[in-house]
């Protein structure tokens, strides 16, 4: 582990930008968003004051750079876009073209990466490149991508990481891993990709005292959070409570507007269209060329369990229930780790504030 | 290998309707290296994509044994309703082929039980045919026994009614369905195809069974053989969900914690019991 | 093989969607070689004959003349579909339904008797049946493009039925109900406008009209914590589809 200079940040910053697109946190519309940004996007001692369906950015007094918490955004945006082409094809009745999309771009540095999204991130490997078919995509992706992780200075308001077991510092699944104290950041390289971005820079040692600060720091971290869930015997509290009541009450407040799934770095359900457009259709030749795209959905979606005949999850209640059971006990049996990586983003972005840390406890009680 | 996430272009060989909603095409892989590299089990699926109008999941209905790679559709939405325009020559789309097949290295010893329901036959067409086919190149072990149920809503409506009287070689046939025309001529059975368990006398302790049709049929055939002894490690079911991408990606097809897509469709019962009692997993 | 030929109709309405239809723009030419435009008073004075394959029909049913018209328009039409708030909810317009028609004509007109209308102003729906509808306040150019391909190809039209939340978080588009605490109705509205309002930092007024299974009073509670009244979000829900939100709220069944 070395040290860095705060103000060299841009150095880090610069060296990267030249090979990679760097994907940080910047203020858009009032919100932390995720995008393409320079070292002076940073929104340094902004600070957001969040509670279950509401967001709000403020200019604080905390010295620090990253004085913020997670937005609503998470690298998902960028390893799996909300909408993407799959292929283009062109068929006849006779033949059919198929052409695959070129998924390769810049690669991507993600910097400033919370131990919640580094776990979210863990789960979205397994889910796409995990299995006997891997995305291509995603892979190509995913393998040149940089992950500049940092250890939280302060939680959201609606944080519970510590209860997953997922941070609130940064374990391991980075290239380069960021503390960041009063002066400086302690740099600590994860891979031969990250240690050779620090080799150009000019870093200091790092001393005990550092090493007090930092722990130090993550213990007013850890001391600040508010909320939690009891996560023992989770999976089994949920298989055993298919049948709670609690799913109907949160069915009445339950909008079912998808936004939980949108925002939540673990969720990766999509669907898959072919989109044509007038131009590509030719009746007389029966042809049709168009592309197919595949979006982000949602569990939420009416139609999402629908088949020819019947839908397998009728009811909102069922809907939610799914989405939830998901987080908390399929993903285990599915991946061996946690869907819910403890970013409280479902419930800050829930219109109607629903908070699964509540709804947890709620299924908790005997009925 | 090839990437099962593209498709794949395939030819309609021939087509046959079976029922009046139901039909069978014939597909030949065009790419001979795909054709090549092709393998699958009986109780697989494959994706078949009509470009520009989408993609359905749909049972292999031959055995790996036969000449045809087939296809056995019901007409219900946009793409089977496309499929079931096709002709011989025309060309489509396919990817697979995906999931978990029927055991049938588990058959070898014991005797085997085919349950089915209205289209659930598909995927055990396949079974039937292949054992049918493994049979003719063994020598016949007299004492396993083969039997086959299958219940449709009407006479009409039986799928592969031409082809039990081959079944009956070796399996012993029995036939119901819900509802009989008076009009129509039918000898069989009436009723549900868990009726026809009182049909035969089987010894649980050495059969396999595979079921396959909605899933309350399959649901209370499973219970219903567990009453009779079956062990419920030997029972296995075919299950049916929305899918879209068949690789265990896009999520549609969750049944509880498990892909239907790669984790099934066959499941073995007692992996999935508990999860069947539960309403809209 | 022959274009199928489509007919534009108008009931009452203020014929924005048939203006989406002329801004198809650079997917136009190929409207017109794909279709045979047999009725479509703005862009042709061609007169109405024969049968038709496709009817897109534009407003609400508001006179007697008009029932009758939408029944003679179905007749002879094989599939007909609704264009835009008017024709699938009742529209602006139906607002009257909920109040008193001589109430309106004495207010509004000099000589109220020579207004001939019917007390409430209906979707086609209402009258006759209707094979697929489009929503919007004017719908939008890309779902009629997408209706029209989709008569062609054979197939159901690939309309999404869940929320406009669902596009709006996927173009990234910061929440104006989280964060400002604008009254936004995207949680209970349908996607398809392609987000035009929120993108310009504007709230959902629920032109797309409520989506499949939209629980409003769930949303309208939320609403009222952050100060609305009860007669605010009333209002909130009474503009270009009122008749379907008011419906939503009654018809939402069982969570």
């Amino acid at each position: 582990m070395k040290k860095l200079k705060k103000e060299h940040l841009r150095i880090l910053f610069g060296g990267l930008t030249e090979s990679h697109r760097v994907i940080g946190p910047k203020i858009e519309g009032g919100v932390v968003v995720l995008a393409e940004i320079a070292v002076h996007d940073i929104p340094a001692g902004f600070e957001d004051r969040q509670m279950a369906g509401s967001y709000r950015l403020v200019t604080g007094e905390r010295p620090e750079i990253f004085s913020f918490s997670a937005g609503p955004d998470s690298f998902k945006r960028f390893l799996h876009p909300p909408v993407s082409e799959m292929f283009a094809f062109k068929s006849s009745r006779t033949a059919i073209a198929i052409t695959a999309p070129d998924c390769q771009g810049k690669p991507l540095a993600f910097i400033g990466v919370r131990a919640c999204d580094i776990a979210a991130l863990k789960l979205y490997d397994k889910v796409f490149l995990g299995g006997a078919e891997k995305d291509q995509c995603y892979e190509s992706r995913r393998k040149d991508s940089l992950v500049i992780a940092l250890d939280c200075s302060y939680p959201g308001d609606n944080c519970f990481c510590h209860a997953m077991g997922t941070g609130p510092s940064v374990m391991d699944g980075f290239d380069i891993a960021l503390v960041e104290l009063d002066a400086s950041f302690l740099l600590e390289a994860g891979t031969i990709a990250g240690q050779r971005l620090l080799d150009v820079l000019s870093l200091e040692e790092v001393t005990e005292g550092d090493m007090k600060e930092r722990s130090s720091r993550t213990e007013r971290c850890l001391g600040m959070m508010k909320k939690s869930i009891r996560t023992e015997d989770l999976p089994g509290l949920i298989y055993r409570s298919l049948d709670h009541p609690r799913w109907m009450d949160i069915a009445e407040r339950d909008l079912e507007c998808g936004n939980c799934t949108q925002v939540c770095p673990t969720c990766f359900c999509h669907s898959h269209y072919d989109f044509v457009r007038l131009a590509g259709i030719s009746p007389r030749a029966r042809e049709v060329s168009g592309t197919r795209v595949r979006k982000w959905d949602s569990c939420f979606s009416r139609n999402f369990a629908r088949v020819h005949g019947g839908n397998f999850r009728p009811s909102r209640r069922a809907r939610y229930r799914q989405w939830m059971s998901h987080k908390l006990a399929y993903t285990f049996e599915q991946f061996g780790l946690p869907g819910c990586v403890g970013c409280g983003r479902c419930i800050t972005w829930c219109p109607a504030g629903i908070d699964i840390t509540r709804e947890v406890e709620a299924l908790r009680d005997v009925r | 290998m090839y990437d099962k996430s593209v498709p794949f272009d395939a030819k309609v060989k021939w087509t046959k309707k079976e029922t009046r909603d139901t039909f069978t095409c014939a597909l030949k892989i065009n790419n001979r290296d795909i054709q090549k590299a092709y393998r699958f089990l009986p109780g697989q699926f494959n994706m078949l994509y009509v470009p520009g109008i989408g993609e359905a999941p749909i049972s292999i209905s031959s055995s790996p044994l036969d000449h045809d790679l087939m296809h056995t559709v019901r007409v219900a939405g946009d793409v089977t309703t496309a499929l079931s325009n096709l002709r011989a020559g025309d060309m489509i789309g396919m990817r697979g082929p995906f999931g978990r097949g029927w055991p049938l290295e588990e058959a070898e010893d014991l005797d085997l039980l085919i349950v089915a329901g209205g289209l659930g036959i598909a995927p055990l067409r396949s079974v039937a045919r292949h054992v049918l086919k493994t049979h003719a190149a063994k020598k016949r072990d007299a004492h396993q026994r083969r039997m086959l149920l299958y219940g449709a809503k009407t006479p009409k409506d039986i799928v592969f009614r031409d082809e039990f009287p081959r079944y009956r070689d070796i399996f012993e046939v029995f036939l119901t369905v819900d509802r009989a025309d008076p009009e129509e001529y039918w000898r069989g059975e009436a009723g549900l195809v868990t009726k026809l368990f009182d049909r035969i006398t089987f010894d649980p302790r050495c059969t396999l069974v595979f079921v396959c049709g909605p899933e309350i049929m399959m649901q209370n055939s499973g219970r219903e053989l567990i009453l009779r002894g079956v062990p419920e490690e030997r029972i296995f079911l075919s299950m049916e969900r929305n899918m879209n991408c068949g690789i265990g990606m896009c999520g549609h097809c969750f049944f509880g914690p498990k892909f239907v897509c790669k984790d099934g469709p066959v499941f073995r019962f007692s992996e999935i019991e508990g999860l069947m009692g539960i309403k809209e997993l | 093989m022959k274009r199928p030929r489509i007919g534009v109709f108008k009931f009452t309405s203020c014929d924005g969607c048939q203006l989406s239809l002329l801004n198809l723009e650079d997917e136009l030419l190929d409207f017109v070689g794909l279709f045979q435009v047999a009725y479509f008073r703005e862009a042709t004075d061609r007169p109405l004959r024969g049968h038709l394959d496709i009817a897109l029909v534009e407003g609400s049913v508001s006179t007697e003349r008009q029932r009758s018209h939408v029944v003679a328009v179905r007749e002879r039409t094989r599939y007909l579909v609704t264009v835009g708030a008017c024709a699938t909810s009742g529209g602006l317009q139906a607002l009257r339904n909920w109040a008193d028609i001589d109430d309106y004509k004495n207010a509004v007109y000099p000589s109220p008797a020579i207004i001939e209308t019917l007390p409430c102003s209906t979707p086609i729906s209402d009258h006759v049946y209707v094979d697929y509808e489009l929503w919007g306040c004017p719908v939008s150019s890309d779902e009629l493009s997408e209706t029209l391909g989709s008569f062609l190809l054979d197939k159901r039209p690939g309309i999404p039925g869940y929320s406009l939340c669902m596009e709006c978080k996927r173009k990234g588009i910061p929440c104006l109900l989280i964060a400002r605490s604008a009254p936004c109705l995207g949680p209970v509205t349908r996607a398809g406008c392609g987000v035009l309002c929120p993108s310009l930092e504007r709230p959902c007024y629920g032109c797309f009209g409520p989506k499949e299974g939209a629980n409003i009073d769930s949303l309208l509670n939320v609403f009222r914590k952050s100060g609305l009244s009860h007669h605010d979000c009333a209002l909130l829900l009474d503009k270009m589809n009122t008749s379907a939100y008011r419906k939503a709220r009654t018809r939402e069944g069982p969570p």
